[in-house]
């Protein structure tokens, strides 16, 4: 296997991006990725696109060759589209991965994109949950916001955790993302703000969930020994896990623990041969205030139980002992569920250049954590700057 | 037996392999891959695991919001994702007992 190097990135801004369509936003994206590479688009030779409800939302599919037709990018160029419900670009950048590591291409675009504003919340809500299971949970009229609000009330239940502590995590990233020209929200927010909010799915109230979001997220791949003739600062990926967990909530044996994650996480960390403390920022899938909790102790930033705490000691703030989402993460920059994972990378592309508006100091080592549905899938990626 | 109307019964498929416990139909067990899953008949009886009110439905549930879904943990040691009879009175809490009502369209429905 050959080692793989991010020289490219490209985004659109996340929010609300009115008057540009699905194919506008993933063109744009894509094309400034390839710029950012100082390659040809002529040199691309493989093209994957993650997107997971733009039948639902649109009435759009098969768009990995509309996109592609719509940047030019030459017809022999495979071009595929990748669906793990919120976690689809994760799963774009890891096969992306998987070629280039393979030998079987040098130059592959990855990409996400979500189109979502143009759709009444209920109609998002409805979309969104096309990843439960139709035949048995889906039945009852669960929602994503309602999946995590179990969760919520069984963590704490069993480890304390306080209310107080899902606000913070809204609080925080909120914060974060007021110095990111790409989120969605730039204000900052406080704890009153976060409690007195609409309730969504009690516990979880409008500010503990991350907001539906237009947006794209582009990255170009090519083989690490040849990324310095493309990229100044070349990243290098290293580790690219990508694994299943139970797609119903009631198969869990104990839900407080996504077991996807997990899995994915201690993938990574071997075969990048490094520890969750040796990671200097993370940007993780806090589609909800309380996932974040979850997902810090899966990753095992913190022992089970205590990632609440550790957002009240202020150990995931920049500056603290292992940054959380300085990009203001899926909650404040906003989740176009299609392109978050690839948007996730991007943030952490700037970091390790040095180039981020909200700099975590110092940043060699960075991961993104993508996940989809009932932590159904999960991608975990492991990032690294040269010298 | 014919169930008498309002007293459904709550039923169950046993791998007849492994003898694993499961709510909805299976083609296999995903435990063994045992082919064969009997009926089991079980008590009906359970505990709220943990639960949640939706506000925000989907738009083919938009009309019945608030509601109430738990996580039940039966008896049989297995959990079922439900939807709670509540009356207005009662209140939901990890722990409290719950009683099979119905399955319909809906899924499976318990009471307080």
């Amino acid at each position: 296997m050959r080692g793989v190097s991010i020289i490219g990135i490209g985004t659109t801004p996340f929010g609300i991006l009115e008057g540009k369509s699905l194919k506008e936003i993933a063109t744009i994206a894509c094309n400034e990725a390839i710029k950012d590479a100082g390659i040809e688009k002529e040199a691309v030779e493989a093209f994957y696109l993650g997107n997971f409800i733009s039948g639902i939302l649109l009435g759009q599919e098969t768009i990995a060759p509309l996109v592609a037709n719509s940047l030019g990018l030459p017809k022999q160029v495979p071009c595929t589209k990748v669906e793990g419900a919120c976690c689809s670009s994760g799963i774009a950048l890891r096969q992306g991965y998987l070629l280039v590591a393979a030998g079987l291409a040098n130059f592959v675009l990855v990409a996400g994109v979500e189109k979502m504003t143009s759709a009444t919340t209920e109609k998002n809500t409805e979309g969104l949950a096309s990843a439960f299971d139709q035949e048995t949970e889906g039945q009852t009229g669960l929602t994503f916001p309602g999946f995590f609000a179990l969760i919520a009330r069984r963590h704490m239940h069993q480890y304390g955790t306080k209310i107080e502590h899902l606000a913070l995590v809204s609080v925080k990233n909120h914060g974060n993302s007021t110095a990111n020209p790409r989120a969605r929200f730039r204000k900052k927010a406080t704890v009153e703000e976060v409690m007195a909010s609409r309730m969504v799915a009690d516990p979880l109230k409008l500010y503990d969930c991350c907001s539906i979001s237009d947006g794209a997220a582009a990255a170009v791949l090519c083989p690490s020994d040849i990324a310095h003739q493309f990229s100044r600062k070349p990243i290098d990926i290293l580790a690219s896990a990508h694994t299943t967990g139970f797609s119903t909530t009631y198969e869990m044996d104990d839900p407080t623990i996504l077991m996807a994650t997990v899995m994915a996480a201690k993938k990574a960390y071997e075969m990048a041969r490094l520890f969750p403390q040796d990671i200097h920022l993370a940007e993780l899938h806090d589609c909800f205030t309380i996932a974040e909790i979850v997902d810090s102790e899966d990753l095992g930033f913190f022992e089970k139980g205590k990632g609440g705490f550790a957002v009240e000691d202020g150990l995931t703030q920049v500056g603290g002992k292992i940054p959380i989402n300085p990009s203001g993460g899926l909650i404040s920059k906003g989740h176009p569920v299609g392109a978050t994972g690839l948007g996730q990378v991007y943030e952490i592309v700037k970091q390790l250049r040095g180039e981020h508006e909200n700099q975590v100091r110092n940043a060699e080592i960075g991961l993104s954590h993508n996940l989809g549905a009932t932590g159904q899938v999960c991608t975990v990626h492991i990032f690294k700057r040269r010298g | 037996m014919m169930n008498m109307p309002g007293e459904e019964r709550l039923t169950l498929l046993r791998c007849a392999g492994c003898g694993a416990l499961h709510v909805h139909p299976k083609v296999l067990c995903p435990k063994c891959g045992h082919e064969v899953l009997l009926e089991h008949s079980a008590s009906g009886l359970g505990n709220i695991y943990t639960f949640t009110t939706i506000w925000v439905a989907p738009e083919a549930f938009k009309k019945q919001v608030p509601y109430e879904i738990a996580l039940v943990q039966l008896e049989e040691g297995i959990k079922v994702t439900a939807r709670i009879n509540k009356k207005p009175e009662e209140t939901m809490q990890i722990g409290k007992p719950v009683k099979f009502l119905r399955k319909n369209n809906l899924g499976y429905w318990f009471e307080l």
